[in-house]
This record gives structure tokens, sequence and C-alpha cells, in this order.
């Protein structure tokens, strides 16, 4: 199971306990579209090599 | 798998999940305006998904008989809507006075949505501003 976590904005600390728990004991990767020119090519590619996907606010 | 959804988690489209599955899915709702999320999570159950609308923000409106219906019906339809980390309002009841939504501690949502097919992290952060006083309601 690998879980790609998605952020539209700086997390909050309940967002950073929720995915610490719904990370543990997986392969975990995680994509910031709270940037300059976020790279949406990378982020296709992750989600497509990603079993789960969760998008943050 | 890919997917994708539209504003309305009820029109959730799949691909490789069969369409007779029954989904477990967590709708995150951080804004006080929960009403659109909560009749989302219905929307879901009526499809036959279970559905669990999750109020994050400890804000809640007051409920009417229409909300309060939306949301004892979810619970029927085998769902839940829980209050995350503040105690569940004393103004939604059931015809014999107990409360529909559960309450639920953060570690114990995170723990839940491990098992999730689905997490949606619904509509506008928590906001940072009081509202004016004319929404306050």
């Amino acid at each position: 199971m690998k879980i790609l976590q998605v952020y539209r904005s700086e997390p909050n600390n309940d967002v950073k306990t929720l995915v610490q728990i719904l990370n543990r004991d997986r392969e975990s990767d995680e994509f910031h579209l709270n940037v300059e020119n976020p790279d949406y090519d990378v982020l296709i590619s992750k989600i497509f090599s990603a079993d789960k996907t969760v998008c943050w606010w | 798998m890919v997917l994708c959804w539209t504003n309305a988690a009820s029109t959730l489209y799949y691909k490789g999940y069969n369409k007779m599955e029954s989904l477990k899915v967590y709708i995150l709702i951080a804004n006080r305006m929960c009403n659109d999320g909560i009749r989302s999570g219905l929307g879901l159950a009526v499809e036959n998904h279970y559905a669990f609308p999750i109020i994050m923000n400890g804000e809640f409106p007051s409920f009417s008989t229409y909300m309060s219906e939306n949301i004892a019906w979810v619970k029927d339809m085998e769902g839940q809507v829980y209050s995350c980390g503040a105690p569940a309002p004393d103004n939604c009841v059931d015809e014999e006075g107990n409360k529909l939504i559960a309450e639920i501690s953060l570690e114990e949502l995170g723990e839940a949505m491990r098992d999730a097919d689905f997490i949606i992290p619904y509509g506008l952060p928590k906001q940072t501003n009081e509202p004016p006083a004319a929404c306050a309601e």
C-alpha cells in the first residue's frame, strides 16, 4: 500500500497527526501545491504510482 | 487506480472498483459550513456506500429538523456523523432524545481512516476570521 498525501496549504497539527497515523507502516509520499509553480507532471506521476491519494485542504 | 470527483462527493466516479462494491468514505469537514458535507455523505449512503462525515471544528449550527433527519438517515444506512475533538451537540437528537452525532478523538479517527477507501477533506479549511453577525447562526 503506497499512500500519497497532497497538501493545498501548510498542514496544521490535526492534519499532521492524521497523516502520521495513515502513513504508519506504509510506503508514503507527499506533494505540496502551496508552492510557486508546482510541477503538475510530477503530481500526476505520483498519483498514478500511489494506491491511495488524500488531498488535504 | 484513477479517481476524480466533482464538488459533490455524491457524484464520485471511480475506476478500479467494482461499481457494486460498497466503499467506506470519510468526509472531513473543518469549516463551520458542515451541511453540504453531511448531505454529500447522505448521497453516498443512499448509493449503498458507508459514509462517515466528520465535523472537525467543534462549531455546530442550529440543526433544523431537516438536517437532523438527514443525520439520522446516514446512521440508518450504517454510516455515522461524528464530532472530532469536541463534545457532540445537544441540539441534534432523535425522537427518543439520543444524540445523533457521535464523538471520536483525532487518534481514533486516524486509526479508523486506515481502512477507508476514500478520505475527502471537504470544502474550505477552517476559517481564520470570525463570520459577520448575519452569518453567525
